[in-house]
């Protein structure tokens, strides 16, 4: 299994060298000018250099030659956060200590401003408002604050598959939201997407996070195979069979929905998806297979012999 | 029509004429509640009411009284308006003092009839003194005698202090004005906030955002306000349907400053999204796409405004208060001029300044994302003194210092140095509560504390019988009591009433003399 994207997509890992060995600049440079030209998923890119520390000495460099770089300051801004939370972990609120809260804020604060101020100065720029989403469902700022940031964002770029899951993250219950906020923006946002979008795919992590959110064990068993759930989850599977993909998140869309219909009991429904991934598989999806990752393995195994890998 | 400047008996005087047949006319005093300290607060209130105790009762007449001046207004007959401004100047040199406690009794039945709007925005600006002082009740009346309202006359109700105005035919002949000489008083002292800015603290009211700021007084800042509130208006009322009323509004402090007010209340649960939406309007103007366009439409409305004003009586009192402040006021057209010259650099100044002098009253999670730091809610500093334990069994204490008192406990701190002391009631049943010009304050209450007569006295001994106002005894049931013990969880300590921090920056031997010699003298005789 792979889960690292710069080992799935050869150009992300162009770039992530590109930008830790002595050309940040041009590394965030082309992938403005792909942003410009249409290429979507910016972020996604930024989420890949983000993750390198080794961005760290070259972004300082570039930042103190030129303060004003715009893309800079936003790979700045999304150091802090990732470094945030790494601080903070993963684990539930009441696992985290005060020390950590304390210092995951104080990344979040000043990320958030940064971002604030990319914001204001190009209103027309998508990412940073992308990026805002994450700091406001850290920074605890709320539901209308959070939906108010989605609707600018949306309002430039419709199709921005992290905002959509960012969001479905914010209507969680476990972070201020309710499950019937978190579905009825979920089918909208699903309903809205063009077939093969990965968009489609917040429907399943709707239910992924509903059914991962379950105390209850026998609740939980049944959540995933009720016959209303494997409905959405067939229709997500079809729709994103469909159409052209998304450049970068379909990984995300195909692991999610492959690991849920094992889960569900449609395994063969499953193998389709596993089929498309090939080899890649998103450690969340990986994560939530749990106990069952033995059974997603055999049946990517019979997807390699029965198809061509993507 | 134009506003004529002239002079009567000695008095500068600002005319409109008016053809109605109608006569309106002002004085309008420097001197206002921000004059006074915390120990005599209302007396302005108190002096101006009794000066128009012996007019006539036929004549419409009343008086305002405002931060920085006091102005009295008649209508009527040319005749019957004469006849109260001469009369009242008259009254300053004679005031009425077997008077003053039926007056004293009516201001303060006013006020208790009044809606007091929590001002914690002022508290934190400014402390408890100067224009801070909106943000208590009329304190000082209570004690008021007839010595303090004579010096507080004499001092501030002179020829030196005092434009008149005049809406009529023509001016009225043989109109006497009869003050005491006196020099013009220099504005309050204490405009600089004593909270580093900008800071945030919890809104008395959750679903209201208020948000103040200072600018430079200015064609500028006229715009800006125009703009920052129409765009607070768009994002949170009409885009995001957030909020029902949003916008801003200027008001001139002094010659040299205004204060910008934001509010914006929320619909149900909606109060983040306000507070995100005035975080963004307020950082485009700063740093981001201004619109020209924008600009030259709130350049346009302030300057369409300014050259339809009339010359009416309204007009003409607001320009006498501005002369009386030392606020140049331009003809319309040039002021019309200077507002539709105004452009997107000036604008972005603007927000700059009010940004970064701003307290922002937000609810929930603060400010502190958006960089606005928390407005402390306790003293720095405890005193080190004899420690007196709470009767509660909470962990809160008293300490009575050389320097001053200090109650402290479980996430509470609150300290009153006497050297800045701005009032102590003291209650005869053995109460005391102190207030530092910082707006904190300590209550010292034997019921509450383990305290002897003996501290009590080291304490009366050691303030300023100038800042001190007492108070009757209070019935047994009002005494505050001790909170029974609940040993778990610990009830919350209220944080202070009146929360303030920061050092007074202002040394009391710096202020302007006459401001503090006047309480001292008018206590001698209480």
């Amino acid at each position: 299994m792979v889960h690292d994207y710069c080992e799935i997509f050869p150009d992300l890992a162009r770039l992530r060298d590109r930008a830790t060995q002595g050309d940040l600049r041009g590394a965030l440079g082309a992938m403005d000018r792909a942003g410009l030209a249409g290429v979507v998923e910016v972020d996604r890119r930024l989420w890949v250099l983000a993750g390198e520390a080794g961005v760290d000495e070259p972004l300082e460099r570039l930042l103190a030659a030129e303060p004003g770089h715009r893309r800079g300051r936003t790979l700045r801004a999304l150091r802090l956060l990732v470094r945030g939370w790494d601080i903070r972990g993963t684990a539930t609120a009441e696992h985290v200590t005060t020390a950590q809260f304390d210092a995951f804020h104080d990344h979040l604060r000043r990320a958030e401003q940064v971002l604030l101020r990319l914001c204001a100065e190009d209103p027309a720029d998508p990412e940073p408002w992308a990026l805002r989403l994450v700091t406001a469902r850290g920074l605890s700022l709320g539901i209308p604050e959070t939906r108010r940031r989605y609707t600018r964002l949306v309002e430039l770029d419709r199709h921005h598959v992290e905002a959509h899951q960012h969001l479905v993250q914010s209507l969680c219950p476990k972070w201020g939201g309710s499950w019937d906020a978190l579905f009825e923006f979920a089918r909208d946002c699903a309903d809205a997407a063009p077939d093969g979008s990965a968009q489609v795919g917040v429907l399943t992590t709707a239910h992924l996070e509903r059914w991962a959110g379950e105390d209850d064990p026998e609740l939980r068993d049944g959540y995933l195979s009720d016959p209303d759930v494997v409905a959405d989850l067939e229709e997500v599977s079809d729709r994103l069979l469909a159409g052209e993909a998304t450049p970068y998140s379909w990984v995300g869309a195909h692991s999610d929905v492959a690991v849920a219909l094992v889960l569900a009991g449609r395994p063969q429904r499953a193998v389709r998806h596993l089929g498309v991934l090939g080899p890649a598989m998103e450690d969340r999806a990986w994560a939530l297979a749990g106990p069952r990752r033995d059974e997603v393995e055999e049946l990517r195994a019979q997807a390699a012999t029965h198809g061509a890998y993507r | 029509m134009s506003v004529l400047r002239t002079e009567v008996d000695g008095v500068p005087t600002l005319f409109a004429e008016r053809t109605d047949g109608h006569v309106t006319g002002g004085l309008v005093f420097r001197v206002g509640w921000a004059d006074e300290n915390l120990a005599v607060r209302g007396l302005t209130h108190v002096v101006a009411h009794l000066a128009m105790t012996g007019l006539v009762e036929d004549v419409h007449r009343y008086v305002d009284t405002h931060a920085t001046y006091t102005q009295f207004r008649a209508q009527g007959t040319a005749q019957s308006v004469s006849h109260v401004l001469s009369g009242l100047c008259t009254a300053f040199s004679e005031l009425p003092v077997d008077g003053l406690e039926p007056e004293k009794e009516l201001v303060l039945a006013e006020a208790d009839g009044r809606h007091r709007v929590p001002r914690p925005d002022a508290l934190y600006r400014y402390g408890a003194s100067s224009h801070g002082l909106c943000a208590y009740p009329e304190t000082g009346v209570p004690a008021i005698g007839p010595d303090l309202v004579r010096v507080w006359a004499a001092e501030a109700f002179t020829r030196g202090n005092v434009v008149l105005w005049l809406s009529a035919d023509r001016l009225p002949a043989g109109l006497r004005l009869p003050l005491p000489e006196g020099p013009r008083l220099p504005p309050p002292a204490g405009a600089d906030s004593r909270t580093p800015t900008p800071a945030w603290y919890r809104s008395p009211d959750p679903d209201l955002l208020t948000v103040t700021g200072v600018v430079p007084r200015s064609p500028a800042s006229v715009v800006f306000t125009d703009v920052l509130g129409a765009a607070l208006h768009r994002e949170v009322c009409e885009e995001h349907a957030l909020s029902h009323a949003a916008g801003a509004v200027l008001t001139v402090r002094d010659a040299d400053s205004a204060v910008v007010t934001v509010t914006a209340d929320s619909h149900p649960g909606e109060r983040a999204g306000v507070t995100g939406g005035f975080v963004d309007v307020l950082a485009r103007l700063r740093w981001g796409a201004l619109l020209d366009e924008e600009v030259a439409a709130a350049a346009r409305a302030a300057a369409d405004q300014v050259s339809r004003a009339a010359a009416d009586h309204e007009t003409v009192s607001a320009r006498a208060v501005g002369e009386l402040l030392g606020i140049p006021h331009p003809e319309p057209d040039e002021h019309a001029a200077a507002l539709a010259a105004v452009g997107p650099d000036d604008v972005r100044a603007c927000a700059e300044a009010f940004a970064a002098s701003s307290l922002a009253g937000v609810a929930d999670r603060g400010l502190g994302w958006a960089g606005w730091a928390a407005a402390p809610l306790s003293s720095p500093h405890e005193l080190d003194g004899r420690t007196y334990p709470g009767r509660d069994g909470h962990g809160t204490a008293l300490v009575v210092a050389d320097e001053g008192v200090s109650v402290v406990g479980p996430g509470l701190r609150s300290t009153v140095r006497y050297a800045d002391l701005v009032l102590m009631t003291s209650y005869a049943d053995g109460g005391r509560h102190l207030v530092g010009g910082d707006g904190f304050g300590v209550e010292v209450e034997p019921t509450l504390f383990a305290i002897d007569g003996a501290a009590l006295a080291r304490i009366d001994e050691a303030v300023d019988l100038a800042r001190v106002v007492r108070a009757p005894a209070r019935a047994a049931q009002d005494l505050p009591q001790p909170r029974p013990a609940e040993p778990d969880p610990p009830a919350p300590v209220p944080p202070p009433a009146v929360p303030h921090a920061a050092p007074d920056l202002t040394p009391a031997a710096s202020r302007p003399g006459w401001r503090d010699r006047l309480p001292r003298l008018g206590r001698r005789s209480s």
